[in-house]
C-alpha cells in the first residue's frame, strides 16, 4: 500500500513540476517574442518593412510610435528641454544598423520653451545590412532595447524590449503589406540631402542667415520655413524665424542665435522644413543640409547709411502725407504768431518741437522694438491697431479742437497765441505739438520709410533706433529750417484779427481728423462703438465748456478750482468708462461692405494664397489698413479708375485684400516676408512660374496698368 | 538754455536705458541682479555675495531628471561640498504655481527637509522672471558666476543625459570640474554643456 500511495505522490509531483516548467518557458518565449509594448501613454512596435529577407540584401525595419493624445516624444535634438529616443540593437552576428532616419519634427511650445518631437504617430526607420552568407530556413531574431521620454506637460521615462523574427529565403523579399503604407507616408517626411539647393550661411551679433538659392528647375514656392538645428547651443529655439523672399528668387531666413551660451561655431547643420516641397508642389517637405558659417562682412554699412538717408527723406516727405496736415497747422500758427519775436526765442521753440517730435518717435520704436522682441507679430502703425488708443487720441484731439474755436483757454493759452507774453506757456505747446504729430503720422507710410523700417526691424536695438530718430530729424527738418532762418519770416504777414479766424479754421482741421478717427473706430468697434465714442465727445465738449465759462483767469481762484476739478472728473469717467465697455472687435469684414466697390475683393490668408499660387492663377495682393491714409486714397485713385478696372477683369486677375486695421499676426508675417512691416504694400503675382512685382507705396491709375501688363 | 540742456539729458538717458534695458544673462559677462526670496520669506540678492562664487541651480522636485540627483543623493553631496568651501549655492525654483516643482510655505519647508537640501538657499521664482532672464531651460540647469560677478559656466550638470541614477557613476560632472578649475586659479576648460532635463514649468 505504501509504495501506491507513494508512487502516486512522486506521480503527482512530477507533473506539477512539468506543468510549472512548461509555464514558465512558454511565458519566457512569448515575452521575449513580443514585438510591441503598452504603457497608458504609449503603444510601442518593432515593425518590419518586408515579410523576409534576403543575404547580402539591405532593408529596412522601423520603430513605430503611437501616442495617447496630447503626449510627444521627441526629435533627435529635443529642443530646449527633453531626451531623444534611445535605442541599443541586438542582432545577429554579421548584422550592421547602417542608418536610422529621423522624419521631420513639429515644433511643440510650452511655456514659452520650445520642444521638437512628434505627436501621435511617428515611425522611425532603420535600414539593417545582414551578412553575405546566412544560413538558410533559419529566422533571425532582431531585438530591440528603447528608451524614451513621453511628455505632455510633465514627463515620463519609458522603455521595452522588443524582437521580431524575419525568416531567411533565397527568393525575392516581397514587403508586408500591413506596414507598406506606413512606410511610404514617413518616406515623405524624411529629409532631402543634396538636391540642387546652394544654403550658404553667416552671423552677425544677434542673429544667423541661411541663404538659399534654388536649382534652374525649381518651379515653386516657400512661404513659410523653419530651421530645426542640430547643433547644440547655437540657436535660440523658441524665438521667431524670419523668412525674405529675394527679387532674385532665392531666400533668407534668419534665425535667432542662443545669446546666453554665445557659441560662434565654424559650421550649421540641421532640417529645413517648408510648407511647400523643396522640390516642386507636393513634394517633400523637409531639407537636410550642412555649411560652413562665417561672420557676416561689415558691408551692411553701406546699408545703414542708406537706411538713414531714406529714414530722413521719408520724414521731410510725411510732411505732405494726408494724415500729419491737419496736426501741422498747429505748428504754423505757432510761427506766425512768433513772427514778432526775437531769434532766440523762435529757434528755441524750432528745438523744442524737433524734441518732442524726435522722443516720441523713438518711444514708440522702443516700445516696437521692445515687445517685437517679446515675439509679438506687430508692425509700424500698431498703435492705431487698438481701438483704446484711437478713442484715447479722438478724445484728446477734439479738445484742441475745442481750444482753438475759443471754448475755453489754458492759462494765457496752449499755443501761445494773440499776446506778446503768451509765449510763457508756449515752450510746452511746441513740445507737445511735436509728440502730437508724431503720434498721428505714423501710421502714414510715405515713400522711402517702409523700405528703411524694414531694414531697421531687422537691426540690433541701437541701429534700429538710429533709424527711427533720422525719421524723426526729416519730419521735423522744415521747422528747424524755418526757425533757424530768419530771413524766411520775411514773407509772413504781421501778427492780427486774421490770427485769431486762422485759429478758428484750424480747429475744423482737428475735427475733420476726429472724423476720420471715428470711421477708423467704427470700422473696428461697429455701430455700438461709435455711439461710445460719440457720447464720449459729447462729455468732453461739456466738460470743455465748464473750464470756458467759469475756469478762466478772470474768475475768483475758487470757483476756477471747482471747474477744473469739474472738467477732470468729467473726462476721467468718460475715458475710464469707455475703456471698460469698448465694444468687442467686430469681424473686419464689415469693412468690406462699406465698400461700394464694382471690385470684388477676397479676404487675405494663408490658405487662399497657397490655393491661387498653386493654381498659377494671377492676382493683386492689397496691404492695406482703415487707419493708413495713404492706403485709402491709392485705392480711390488707383482702384476706383475705370481703366484699371476694365484691365483687371479683362485679364481674370483676382484681388486679395490684406486688412490690418486690427491685429493679425497672419498679415504680419506676410508682411515681414517682403521685407516690410508696415502698410501700404501692394504685390501682384503671374502665373506659376513667375517672380512677385512689388509697386510704389504712391499708385497711380497707370503704374497698376503697367504692372498688370508686365505680369501678362 | 538750461531746460533745453535738461531735456538733452534726459534724452541721452533714455536712448542709454534702452541700450541696456532687456539685460538678460550671457556667457562671460557680467550677471544680471536679481533679487528672490527663499521658503522662509528671507530676500536675497546677486549682489549680496559679490567676492564670492555663486551657483544657480534650477530645481523642481517632481522632475525625473532631478530626482536622478537628488534620490542618488548627488546633488546634496555637491552642495555640501562646495558650500564648505565657501561658495554660496542658490537652488532656484521657476515653477508657476499650480505647476509640477512649485511648493510653497510648510509643504515647501518639509520638503526641503526631507530631500535634505544642503543649497545656501531655496529660491521661489513663481513669476519666472529670473528664469527668463537667465534662460533656464531644463531642470537642472546650472550656472556658475565668479567673485568679480561673471557667468563663467551654464548648462549641463553632466555630460550623461538621462533619468538613469546608474549613469551618474562614470559621467564627467561639469560644474566640480568647472569650479575645481576655477577655484584652482586655471581656466575653466568646458564653459559651456547642452543642459538636459525637464523643461521649467513657466507660467
Amino acid at each position: 500500500m505504501l509504495l501506491y500511495q507513494m508512487r502516486i505522490r512522486n506521480n503527482i509531483i512530477f507533473e506539477q513540476s512539468l506543468l510549472i516548467l512548461c509555464l514558465s518557458v512558454f511565458l519566457t518565449v512569448t515575452a521575449a517574442e513580443r514585438d510591441t509594448f503598452q504603457t497608458p501613454r504609449t503603444e510601442i512596435r518593432l515593425i518590419s518593412e518586408v515579410a523576409h529577407i534576403n543575404e547580402g540584401r539591405d532593408f529596412w525595419i522601423g520603430v513605430y510610435f503611437n501616442l495617447a493624445s496630447d503626449w510627444h516624444i521627441y526629435w533627435r535634438n529635443p529642443g530646449d528641454a527633453g531626451l531623444a529616443p534611445k535605442f541599443a540593437w541586438r542582432l545577429p552576428e554579421g548584422f550592421r544598423v547602417v542608418e536610422i532616419r529621423w522624419p521631420f519634427p513639429e515644433t511643440i511650445m510650452l511655456g514659452g520653451l520650445a520642444n521638437f518631437g512628434y505627436t501621435d504617430q511617428v515611425l522611425i526607420p532603420v535600414m539593417l545590412r545582414p551578412p553575405a552568407t546566412m544560413p538558410e530556413n533559419e529566422p533571425v531574431s532582431i531585438q530591440l532595447s528603447a528608451e524614451w521620454l513621453v511628455c505632455k506637460e510633465e514627463c515620463i521615462p519609458e522603455s521595452a524590449q522588443l524582437t521580431i523574427a524575419l525568416p531567411v529565403k533565397s527568393t525575392p523579399a516581397v514587403t508586408d503589406d500591413q506596414w507598406q503604407d506606413t512606410f511610404n507616408t514617413t518616406r515623405e517626411k524624411l529629409p532631402l540631402t543634396d538636391i540642387g539647393w546652394n544654403i550658404r550661411a553667416e552671423y552677425d551679433d544677434n542673429s544667423i542667415r541661411l541663404k538659399l538659392s534654388p536649382p534652374v528647375w525649381y518651379t515653386g514656392q516657400h512661404d513659410q520655413l523653419r530651421f530645426y538645428p542640430l547643433e547644440e547651443n547655437v540657436v535660440e529655439h523658441a524665438g521667431a524665424q524670419r523668412l525674405e523672399i529675394q527679387s532674385d528668387g532665392g531666400y533668407s531666413l534668419i534665425i535667432p542665435r542662443n545669446l546666453l551660451t554665445n557659441i560662434r561655431p565654424d559650421s550649421i547643420s540641421g532640417v529645413l522644413v517648408s510648407n511647400s516641397g523643396w522640390r516642386g508642389a507636393g513634394s517633400e517637405k523637409a531639407l537636410y543640409f550642412k555649411a560652413g558659417i562665417v561672420e557676416a562682412n561689415q558691408n551692411e554699412q553701406p546699408g545703414f547709411l542708406l537706411a538713414v538717408l531714406f529714414a530722413f527723406a521719408g520724414g521731410i516727405i510725411l510732411n505732405l502725407m494726408p494724415c500729419v496736415l491737419p496736426v501741422l497747422s498747429l505748428k504754423i500758427l505757432g510761427f506766425i504768431a512768433q513772427a514778432g519775436e526775437d531769434r532766440r526765442r523762435i529757434i528755441f521753440h524750432g528745438i523744442l518741437f524737433t524734441l518732442g517730435v524726435l522722443i516720441s518717435f523713438l518711444m514708440l520704436a522702443g516700445v516696437l522694438i521692445g515687445l517685437q522682441s517679446g515675439g509679438e507679430q506687430l508692425g509700424w502703425g500698431f498703435q492705431l491697431q487698438s481701438p483704446g488708443f484711437i478713442f484715447i487720441l479722438s478724445l484728446f484731439l477734439f479738445i484742441f479742437a475745442l481750444n482753438l474755436f475759443g471754448v475755453f483757454e489754458i492759462g494765457t493759452s496752449v499755443m501761445g497765441i494773440g499776446q506778446k507774453t503768451a509765449v510763457k506757456g508756449g515752450w510746452i505747446g511746441s513740445f507737445m505739438s511735436g509728440v502730437t504729430a508724431t503720434i498721428v503720422a505714423t501710421p502714414c507710410t510715405a515713400p522711402f520709410m517702409g523700405t528703411a523700417l524694414g531694414f531697421a526691424v531687422t537691426q540690433p536695438a541701437t541701429i534700429s533706433l538710429a533709424i527711427f530718430a533720422a525719421l524723426g530729424m526729416g519730419m521735423a527738418a522744415p521747422y528747424m529750417l524755418i526757425s533757424a532762418a530768419p530771413g524766411l519770416l520775411r514773407f509772413v504777414p504781421k501778427p492780427g484779427p486774421w490770427m485769431e479766424t486762422l485759429k478758428q479754421f484750424m480747429g475744423f482741421l482737428l475735427a475733420g481728423t476726429v472724423i476720420w478717427l471715428i470711421w477708423v473706430f467704427s470700422l473696428q468697434t461697429g455701430s455700438g462703438g461709435v455711439l461710445l465714442i460719440l457720447g464720449a465727445l459729447l462729455i468732453t465738449a461739456i466738460a470743455a465748456w465748464i473750464i470756458g465759462r467759469w475756469g478762466q483767469l478772470d474768475k475768483p481762484v475758487k470757483l476756477r478750482l471747482r471747474s477744473w476739478i469739474c472738467a477732470w472728473v468729467l473726462v476721467g469717467t468718460t475715458i475710464a468708462v469707455g475703456l471698460r465697455y469698448m465694444p468687442a472687435a467686430v469681424e473686419s469684414s464689415e469693412a468690406q461692405s462699406n465698400k461700394p466697390d464694382d471690385l470684388e475683393w477676397i479676404a487675405y490668408s494663408e490658405e487662399a494664397y497657397q490655393n491661387l499660387r498653386e493654381a498659377g492663377q494671377p492676382f493683386l495682393l492689397d496691404f492695406t489698413a482703415a487707419w493708413c491714409l495713404s492706403c485709402q486714397v491709392n485705392e480711390q485713385i488707383a482702384f476706383g479708375s475705370r481703366d484699371v478696372k476694365n484691365k483687371l477683369s479683362e485679364l481674370n486677375i483676382k484681388l486679395i485684400k490684406a486688412d490690418w486695421t486690427r491685429k493679425d499676426p497672419e498679415i504680419t508675417r506676410a508682411l515681414a516676408k517682403y521685407g516690410r512691416n508696415s502698410v501700404p504694400l501692394y504685390v501682384v503675382y503671374g502665373n506659376k512660374e513667375s517672380k512677385p512685382v512689388i509697386l510704389p507705396e504712391i499708385l497711380t491709375p497707370a503704374i497698376v496698368l503697367d504692372a498688370l501688363e508686365k505680369i501678362n | 538754455m538750461k531746460i533745453l540742456i535738461n531735456l538733452m539729458s534726459v534724452l541721452l538717458l533714455f536712448v542709454g536705458s534702452l541700450a541696456v534695458a532687456g539685460e538678460n544673462a550671457r556667457l562671460n559677462e557680467t550677471a544680471p541682479e536679481f533679487t528672490l526670496q527663499d521658503n522662509a520669506g528671507k530676500s536675497y540678492s546677486l549682489s549680496d555675495f559679490k567676492g564670492k562664487y555663486v551657483i544657480l541651480e534650477w530645481v523642481n522636485f517632481g522632475c525625473p531628471f532631478v530626482r536622478k540627483h537628488y534620490d542618488s543623493g548627488n546633488m546634496q553631496k555637491l552642495q555640501k561640498t562646495y558650500t564648505e568651501k565657501g561658495v554660496i549655492w542658490l537652488s532656484i525654483c521657476s515653477s508657476a504655481d499650480g505647476k509640477q516643482g512649485y511648493f510653497e510655505g510648510e509643504e515647501l519647508d518639509e520638503k526641503i527637509a526631507e530631500e535634505g537640501v544642503n543649497a545656501t538657499a531655496y529660491l521661489i521664482d513663481e513669476e519666472g522672471t529670473v528664469g527668463k532672464m537667465y534662460g533656464a531651460k531644463t531642470t537642472p540647469h546650472m550656472y556658475i558666476i565668479n567673485p568679480e560677478g561673471k557667468l563663467v559656466y551654464v548648462g549641463g550638470i553632466d555630460d550623461r543625459a538621462s533619468t538613469k541614477v546608474a549613469d551618474i557613476e562614470g559621467a564627467t560632472n561639469y560644474v566640480s570640474a568647472a569650479l575645481d578649475e576655477a577655484m584652482g586659479g586655471k581656466p575653466i576648460t568646458v564653459q559651456t554643456s547642452k543642459p538636459y532635463g525637464c523643461s521649467v514649468k513657466y507660467k
